[in-house]
């Protein structure tokens, strides 16, 4: 990475070993990202059902299924945006489930996420949004670009510039397109220096043009930066092009888990088989008053 | 075969049914009839006082022209101090309720409790008028005009926090959620993720408020609360009344330059909201900068220093916002159009709060050290004496709730037409033109001023405040219904217009009904905001449970003026549940 951190990180305590209790089961110390029986339920809908997954360093990992499949459940959980109802979660070394809230923090600085819909507060200048990525390394709240100390202005500056946005620094966020402004959300989460890289859906709004652009921006950078990513997609020939890994989710449940080339017509129809069934089954399209009329 | 294709009249059933919206509805309209009749009789309300009314007052008026303005230097001198006061007012309201406002709303709060303690401290600041502060503050710390800064401050973070509280629950979640996510505190999530989307709407609802706030410190002076009023006060009471005209027309020429200051305000506000969302390429378009803007924005030795030094950056889309050329070196913000904007709002925010501060001769620690002689008064008002007026005070109660319901109706009544006359879309220009104008003269007269007026014409009681009320009340809805009818969307008026529809049956079916909602959605704000009012008309001897307040408070029977306090907070409380709960379930 070439930065030193101003915190103390946990990228250290992730390689030293397990805790005694972890002795005898399958948690390894060698993933970044691990979790065990993972549920999480909202009201009487289960999103997640007791999911098991360990990443390993360095791996590039896409998550498919559809809409309401637990994804984003999934990758929230991971820093603890959301918290699991069962199950234990180890990201970096930190157990999420039972940290509290200074150490998520902590966590979180180390771990870019990338949302659907950017995350950016469109009023304030796209320099200020990255700028928003250094909040958990600095004290106090900020308010306007100035601020920041100079040291993190040129360093967003120069994340801006590794995105290709730096003549946009000073331009209010929401006047940018759907693609630039994602690419401004990558400048944020590179601002925290991140381990690991969490996308959700990051391309979904995007139109297939820019989404190609982002996709290829992120992967670039994580692959320059060494960072260890899941994201979840929908499209199956986008994550198969780029992933070391796919893992299926099909109402919370991992369906399927197999490298790019292993991922086939069986495996997808297990993961996207309600939308097979829903065009063999489907209801006929009613008869309106038009067509009833010429009939008669 | 088309014809025989047409449907035929059989049993299907084309009367609406009667889900629970529709029955609620229907008997919340009977009910207020009921209410209405009663009110009534019970105030002893007749056509023919209406009637003989008018009469009166333009023989009253007659008489007492032209006005007169004595001592014209001093009558300006008291007009500044109002306006400083009002200015003060709101500044005090705007500090108070920014953190009350963070903690009644949902997603800022600290903690439930906190949240339900802080919408608590709104209601009650709502329910009190601020005349009612004014006097509790002028007993406290004495004539002035500190009293009456605080009055409006308090009253004022009422309607601030609750405002302010509702914009922030608003307030998009993604972006707060993505500041969550880099690990920042609380409070970094609140000043990056939400501050910055709510501060404009926090700006023009402060500005607002002003507006209000410059309406009620007119009257202060009534009550010793400093200000323009008290010249009003002493004019009335030795009968001077042309010289008391002279006193309304500056407050009324106050008033509406001030509704045009902050219009011009507003637009600029809402100008800078005004760019376009859409990939930052959006065509410039022929833009006349003001001289200033075009002085401030031109090109800087620095600028063109970095200029040679930095190698040309490749041409980019063509932006609104001029926002390449910043310094690499110190990577400050260049001083776009916006961004000076922005300043120049801060900086004239600023310049009126510090001019205020002088004209009236105020410090800020003032209100801070007036807090223990405050606290000594409030203590006084407790524990209210409910017994001292015997039936009085439900009789006062229920009398101003009478006169608040009439007022309501009656206004209404007149409103809506006047409404219909007053929107662009609906009536010719020039009448729209002309009826607006005439609203906004209307609206600028403030109600205790109307309540003298008919009082004068019909003798104190009851029946002077109603008609005050009601002309209030015409004032506020007719501007309601004029800009709710404006904002109908032209669509479906086109698509009523196709089928062959008359003008009238279009502007009834498109433009009024989709309206009427709103309309009575509002009805019970109003009558809300007329019963806080009713009881300030009581004072100048409107009658009802402002005037057992006037009475309580000249005998320092502070205990009785406490529990007159409590059953109007109590009052005020019951309309805002019933009029939350039709909102939710019937609108």
């Amino acid at each position: 990475m070439g930065h030193s951190g101003e915190t103390p990180r946990l990228g250290a305590a992730r390689l030293s070993p397990g805790t005694p209790e972890d002795a005898g089961s399958r948690w390894t110390t060698e993933a970044v990202v691990q979790c065990e029986r993972l549920s999480k339920r909202f009201g009487s809908t289960l999103a997640l059902d007791s999911v098991d997954l360990a990443v390993p360093a360095g791996q590039m990992l896409a998550v498919l299924g559809l809409s309401g499949s637990g994804k984003s459940t999934l990758l929230r959980s991971f820093n603890g945006l959301v918290t699991p109802s069962e199950g234990r979660v180890k990201v970096l070394g930190c157990e999420v489930t039972s940290a509290n809230s200074e150490h998520l923090r902590t966590l979180r600085r180390q771990v870019g996420f990338i949302f659907q819909q950017f995350g950016l507060v469109g009023r304030i200048c796209v320099l200020e949004n990255v700028l928003a990525g250094a909040l958990g390394r600095v004290k106090y709240p900020r308010f306007g670009v100035l601020s920041y100390p100079r040291r993190l202005r040129l360093e967003a500056i120069g994340h801006l510039e590794r995105v290709g946005l730096a003549d946009r620094a000073f331009q209010r966020a929401d006047t940018l397109s759907g693609g630039q402004q994602q690419r401004v959300a990558i400048a944020r989460a590179l601002m925290q220096r991140p381990v690991l890289l969490l996308a959700d859906e990051p391309v979904a709004s995007l139109d297939p043009e820019s989404s190609a652009a982002v996709m290829e921006l992120m992967l670039r950078i994580s692959r320059e930066d060494n960072l260890t990513v899941i994201a979840s997609l929908h499209q199956v020939e986008l994550a198969r092009g780029w992933a070391d890994r796919l893992i299926g989710l099909r109402d919370g449940r991992v369906v399927a888990d197999a490298k790019p080339d292993e991922m086939n017509e069986q495996r997808l129809s297990e993961i996207y088989r309600r939308v097979a069934e829903g065009k063999m089954d489907g209801p006929p399209a009613p008869a309106n008053a038009f067509t009833t009329a010429l009939a008669g | 075969m088309a014809v025989a294709s047409w449907p035929v009249p059989g049993r299907a059933r084309v009367h609406p049914p009667w889900t629970k919206q529709r029955t609620g509805f229907t008997v919340l309209l009977l009910v207020w009839l009921g209410v209405f009749i009663f009110s009534w009789r019970y105030i002893q309300m007749t056509f023919l006082t209406l009637f003989t009314g008018v009469g009166n007052i333009v023989h009253f008026l007659a008489q007492n022209f032209p006005p007169q303005f004595v001592n014209f230097a001093q009558t300006v001198n008291e007009a500044v101090i109002t306006l400083g006061i009002a200015v003060l007012g709101t500044a005090f309201a705007f500090v108070l309720s920014v953190p009350v406002g963070l903690m009644a709303a949902r997603n800022t709060t600290l903690h439930p409790a906190v949240r339900w303690v802080a919408r608590a401290i709104i209601v009650a600041c709502r329910s009190i008028p601020d005349l009612v502060f004014a006097i509790i503050f002028v007993e406290a710390i004495g004539i002035g005009v500190l009293p009456g800064v605080l009055a409006l401050a308090c009253h004022s973070v009422g309607m601030l926090g609750k405002l302010y509280a509702e914009s922030i629950e608003q307030v998009a979640p993604g972006p707060t959620e993505a500041v969550k996510s880099t690990g920042a505190t609380r409070w970094q999530q609140v000043t990056t993720g939400v501050v910055p989307q709510v501060l404009p709407s926090f700006a023009s609802i402060a500005l607002y408020r002003l507006d209000i706030n410059l309406r009620s410190s007119v009257i202060l002076g009534y009550v010793g609360a400093g200000g323009i009023g008290f010249l009003l006060n002493e004019y009335m009471g030795e009968l001077q009344f042309r010289a008391a005209m002279g006193i309304v027309i500056v407050m009324f020429v106050l008033i509406v330059s001030m509704e045009m200051v902050a219009a011009v305000i507003r637009r600029s506000l809402i100008g800078m909201e005004a760019i376009p969302v859409s990939g930052g390429t959006a065509s410039p378009g022929p833009t006349s900068n003001p001289w200033w803007l075009r002085w401030a924005s031109r090109p800087r030795p620095a600028d063109r220093l970095v200029a040679r030094i930095l190698p040309p950056k490749p041409a980019a889309a063509p932006d609104l916002v001029k926002s390449g050329g910043f310094n690499r070196e110190t990577v400050r913000p260049p001083w776009t159009h916006l961004r000076i904007q922005r300043f120049s709002f801060l900086a004239g925010a600023i310049v009126a709060v510090a001019a205020a501060f002088v004209v009236t001769k105020t410090t800020p620690w003032q209100a801070f050290l007036a807090l223990p002689a405050i606290w000594r008064t409030i203590v006084l008002y407790f524990p209210p004496n409910f017994q001292s007026g015997g039936s009085a005070l439900s009789v006062g109660a229920l009398q101003s709730l009478a006169v608040a319901v009439i007022a309501t109706s009656a206004g209404y009544f007149f409103a809506v037409p006047i409404g219909l006359l007053a929107a662009r879309n609906v009536s010719r220009p020039w009448v729209a033109r002309t009826t607006r104008l005439f609203l906004v003269v209307l609206r600028a007269v403030p109600e205790l001023i109307l309540a003298i007026v008919f009082i004068v014409a019909v003798g104190l009681g009851l029946v002077a405040g109603t008609m005050a009320l009601t002309v209030g009340t015409i004032g506020f809805v007719a501007k309601l219904v004029a800009d709710g009818l404006e904002e109908v969307p032209q669509m479906p008026r086109e698509a009523v217009l196709s089928v062959g529809a008359t003008k009238v049956q279009e502007t009834a079916t498109s433009v009024i009904l989709p309206t009427t909602p709103m309309l009575i959605g509002n009805g019970l704000y109003v009558l809300d905001v007329n019963f806080r009012s009713s009881t300030i008309l009581g004072i100048v001897g409107g009658g009802g449970i402002g005037f057992l307040l006037q009475q309580s408070v000249s005998v320092l029977a502070y205990r009785t003026t406490g529990a007159i306090i409590i059953v109007t907070f109590a009052v005020v409380l019951m309309i805002e549940v019933i009029a939350n709960w039709v909102r939710k379930h019937l609108i």
